[in-house]
């Protein structure tokens, strides 16, 4: 019998931001622990809110006669700890940050309304058991998701602001911003042409959400994955390498998966120049499958750990965006939400709000438009890279010639 | 109880959650989760800031009380707040479902009731890979305040889910459909209804083509009807995005027509469902509301902070997807009225369009969206062949005008699995729907 802990803990200061002024503050610390029992290929899983009492000890324990099958080997005998804190403020300095943050963003731009949250989030995974596990994930993230609208607009909101830092810097943070708000205010029309450069995150979900889907082990096993009968072959474009990603790129993501796993480096390759390599699984499909295991074990912190899509990204390539654009203006996508893929990969939506890029900075906002193409194209014939620089909010952009409507 | 500090305004929610999780995968059982979690979510308001903490230490709420305290300005005037004047004194104890508790149906009943469900996972061939889920949640609230509220009451949901992937031929394609109620009882019957999507999704597998981009008149589902109503209308009604914003109160102003005049669109949190909400968590009583009536704009949604600016009443709107987070304007079940066509009628009326039976998410900025999940073509009145969708768009305001005809009834379903999302908050539970709808100059793609 082996007795295992799995914690999560977050401490968040968060400011809520309306019509640009600090309107709430909020703090928490919640902590959420699960004990896990391993029992003769059962595992007995009791959780709760709080540090793990001997009352729930004893629910782990009792649960055994669920009979909830988990017939593998815990992981053990391995310590490691990865603390990717960098700075941390305490509440009172963070507010008084965030009072300042929004008088320069007031100042220079009235015409402008900021609102929703910015926080400060410091976050530890931790999963150990009495045979010798002993893994820590810390990490503390101050991260920014502003709605933003003009005064005189009469939409909800016109645009947003997603980004995250390890860092505060308000000078490079208003130089962030300040760069996309400058553009946002200058209205450009659509270039001509009915198939245009598009650049958007390199984990954006609308490169990398059908791919979930399509690289889940469980979906590939069964032959009902579009690109369950390509493993092994080339689909995609040269440039295309897909990453399972648990490495320090990805913010408040621990490097171990819900069983423990982990994968040299913490990025796991499951396409590598447009070969696909393998699907993510967890110890349960690696086995009913005899697939490689990549450790995408997750679900809830009180669940027995299932496969669940992890953090996919595209890597990066050798060029910069200036230079894969080529001197060619693109459309850098902020928001298309409410589109999808069909279940042949067939995709479509609509972009609420994009400007105009050379590749350096935003020059103008776009009108509203749409795009379409499908998943072997746009990973294919029509992809021209990721880019080396990350010009999105710190974020590596992927470059894709899609139709325009 | 609590002792509430001079010169401010206090509340304290206190939740405490039952739930159970059970889940076969491929007739093996892989979950099977029951607990119960206690959180507070303390408010303190100064008239200028509020100031919020979350907890699962509730010995602790005093403590938290008097540091958010420290955090804020006492003032004097506090009580002649304009804020303070909306939010209403609830007392009492309102329980709905105690006699009918989830927490009382013992785990092997409610396992034993899944498990009547498997077999249906078995009866196609092209069913590859599949899940049942179970989940109930029985949450009891409790709302304190400075000013007096004192309310306890309790809010339940349980669900069935089936989820599968299939294999029609060499293409995969999905299916599912879930059963969510206010009572384990009425759970027991959804066995036709299941067997139902899965031969419809396999049979739309089997059949559907590539649509033929285009403008189309569609017809929506109730499904379809209340995610359309949801998305497109029903966030632009929520009061927070026009506090202090001129231009918006003016956009909105109460009386203006909006939309065609057979259109009423209302939120309600007393439709028993997902959406059911007796209080909401500032302790202000659920109401009716109409956003438009007869194709005019009629009402908003409110938080008694809104309320106060807009000059409104509050409407029973502000709610939280836990303790941990404090309660913003959100809607509760929101759906479009009857009209007075049959839906033979509805569907007679249209030579070439589509009919969207199901849909996978929306969503509404100043264009809406809706992905179908299942859609047909309609040819000559008829419901036809199956076709394969993107996404439908249009922009929300011509829309609104652009709906000529309503069915006759009014189907309001509840949300088994997600919810609505609102900045960081999500999953809410809600409800939605609607009669069948029939829209002109929708861009299918």
């Amino acid at each position: 019998m082996i007795k295992e802990l799995y914690q999560e803990n977050v401490k968040e200061v968060s400011i809520n931001l309306s019509q640009t002024r600090v309107e709430s503050v909020r703090k928490k610390s919640i902590t959420k622990s699960c004990c896990r029992i391993y029992k003769d290929g059962v595992l007995g899983i009791a959780g709760a809110l709080g540090e793990p009492t001997k009352a729930l000890w004893k629910a782990a324990e009792s649960n055994l006669a669920l009979g909830l099958p988990y017939p593998f080997a815990p992981e053990t005998n391995l310590c490691r700890s990865r603390d990717l804190r960098k700075s941390t403020l305490d509440a009172g300095s963070y507010v008084a940050f965030a009072e300042q943050f929004a008088e320069n963003l007031r100042r220079e731009y009235p015409q402008l309304m900021f609102s929703n949250k910015m926080y400060m989030q410091e976050t530890a995974y931790r999963l150990t058991n009495d045979a010798g596990l002993n893994y820590e994930s810390l990490d503390n993230t101050f991260g920014f998701g502003f709605m933003i609208k003009a005064a005189d607009s009469s939409s909800i909101m016109d645009t947003e602001i997603v980004l995250f830092v390890r860092t505060l810097n308000m000078e490079s943070l208003m130089s962030d911003i300040c760069a996309s708000m400058d553009a946002f205010l200058n209205p450009v029309p659509l270039p001509a042409g009915d198939k245009l450069p598009i650049v958007i995150t390199s984990d954006s979900p609308l490169l990398v959400g059908k791919l979930e889907e399509a690289l889940n082990g469980e979906m590939v096993g069964r032959g009902t994955s579009l690109l369950g009968s390509r493993m092994g072959r080339k689909v995609f474009h040269d440039s295309v390498t897909v990453y399972q990603d648990r490495s320090e790129e990805m913010e408040g993501i621990p490097f171990f998966d819900l069983e423990g796993n982990t994968y040299e480096g913490d990025r796991c390759p499951l396409i590598r120049n447009g070969v696909v390599l393998r699907p993510y699984t967890d110890k349960k499909t690696a086995a009913d499958f005899h697939m490689e295991l990549t450790g995408a074990a997750g679900g809830g912190y009180d669940a027995v750990p299932t496969l669940t899509a992890p953090a996919l990204i595209l890597a990066p390539g050798q060029k910069t965006l200036k230079e894969l654009l080529g001197g060619r203006p693109a459309l850098q996508i902020e928001i298309a939400s409410g589109g999808d893929y069909t279940d042949e990969g067939l995709f479509a939506s609509p972009v609420q709000m994009s400007y105009l890029t050379d590749g350096v900075r935003p020059i103008g906002k776009l009108p509203e438009f749409s795009v379409s193409g499908n998943l072997f194209d746009m990973l294919g014939g029509d992809f021209i890279g990721v880019s080396s620089d990350t010009p999105l909010s710190g974020r590596h952009a992927a470059v894709i010639n899609m139709k325009i409507n | 109880m609590y002792q509430f500090p001079e010169g401010l305004y206090t509340d304290v929610r206190i939740e405490t959650c039952f739930s159970t999780n059970i889940v076969y995968e491929n007739h093996e059982l892989k979950q099977s989760r029951v607990k119960e979690d206690s959180g507070a979510m303390i408010r303190v308001f100064d008239g200028s800031r509020w100031y919020y903490s979350a907890t699962t230490e509730l010995e602790q709420i005093q403590d938290e009380i008097d540091s958010l305290a420290a955090m804020a300005e006492p003032n004097p005037q506090i009580g002649s707040h304009p804020v303070l004047s909306k939010l209403k004194v609830s007392q009492g104890r309102k329980m709905n479902y105690e006699d009918c508790c989830v927490r009382d149906v013992s785990p092997e009943d409610k396992t034993s009731l899944l498990a009547s469900y498997l077999p249906l996972l078995s009866e196609k061939p092209q069913v590859q890979h599949s899940k049942a889920i179970y989940k109930d949640c029985y949450t009891v609230k409790h709302i304190l305040s400075s000013l007096g509220t004192d309310i306890t009451f309790d809010t339940q949901s349980c669900y069935v889910a089936l989820r599968c992937m299939l294999l029609v031929g060499q293409t995969p394609g999905r299916s599912g459909g879930s059963i969510c109620r206010s009572r384990f009882e009425d759970l027991k019957s959804g066995h036709d209804y299941f067997r139902d999507i899965i031969a419809k999704d396999i049979d739309f597998n089997e059949r559907a083509v590539p649509v033929e981009p285009g403008i189309y008149t569609c017809i929506l589902s109730p499904t379809a009807a209340g995610v359309f109503a949801h998305e497109s209308f029903g966030h632009k009604s929520e009061a927070d995005f026009m506090v202090g914003d001129e231009t918006m109160k003016q956009e909105w102003m109460l009386g203006k027509q909006v939309g065609a005049p057979l259109l009423s669109i209302v939120d309600s949190g007393l439709v028993e469902g997902s959406g059911f909400v007796p209080y909401d968590d500032e302790g202000c009583p659920a109401g009716k509301t109409y956003l438009i009536k007869n194709g005019i704009l009629s009402g908003r949604l409110h938080s008694a902070s809104t309320a106060a600016d807009l000059g409104d009443e509050p409407t029973g709107n502000a709610r939280a997807i836990n303790f941990e987070f404090e309660p913003i304007v959100r809607m509760t079940a929101t759906y479009i009225e009857a009209g007075a066509e049959t839906k033979e009628e509805l569907f007679s009326k249209v030579k070439d369009g589509i009919y969207i039976d199901d849909i996978s998410h929306g969503s509404g900025m100043t264009t809406f969206t809706i992905a179908p999940f299942r859609s047909y073509r309609i040819r000559d009145g008829k419901v036809a062949e199956p076709v394969r969708i993107s996404v439908i768009t249009g922009n929300v305001m011509s829309t609104l005008n652009d709906i000529d005809g309503l069915s006759d009834e009014v189907e309001i379903l509840s949300l088994g699995t997600g919810g609505c999302g609102k900045g960081e908050q999500y999953p809410l539970p809600v409800g939605f729907g609607g009669p069948y709808v029939r829209v002109n100059n929708i861009h299918v793609q």
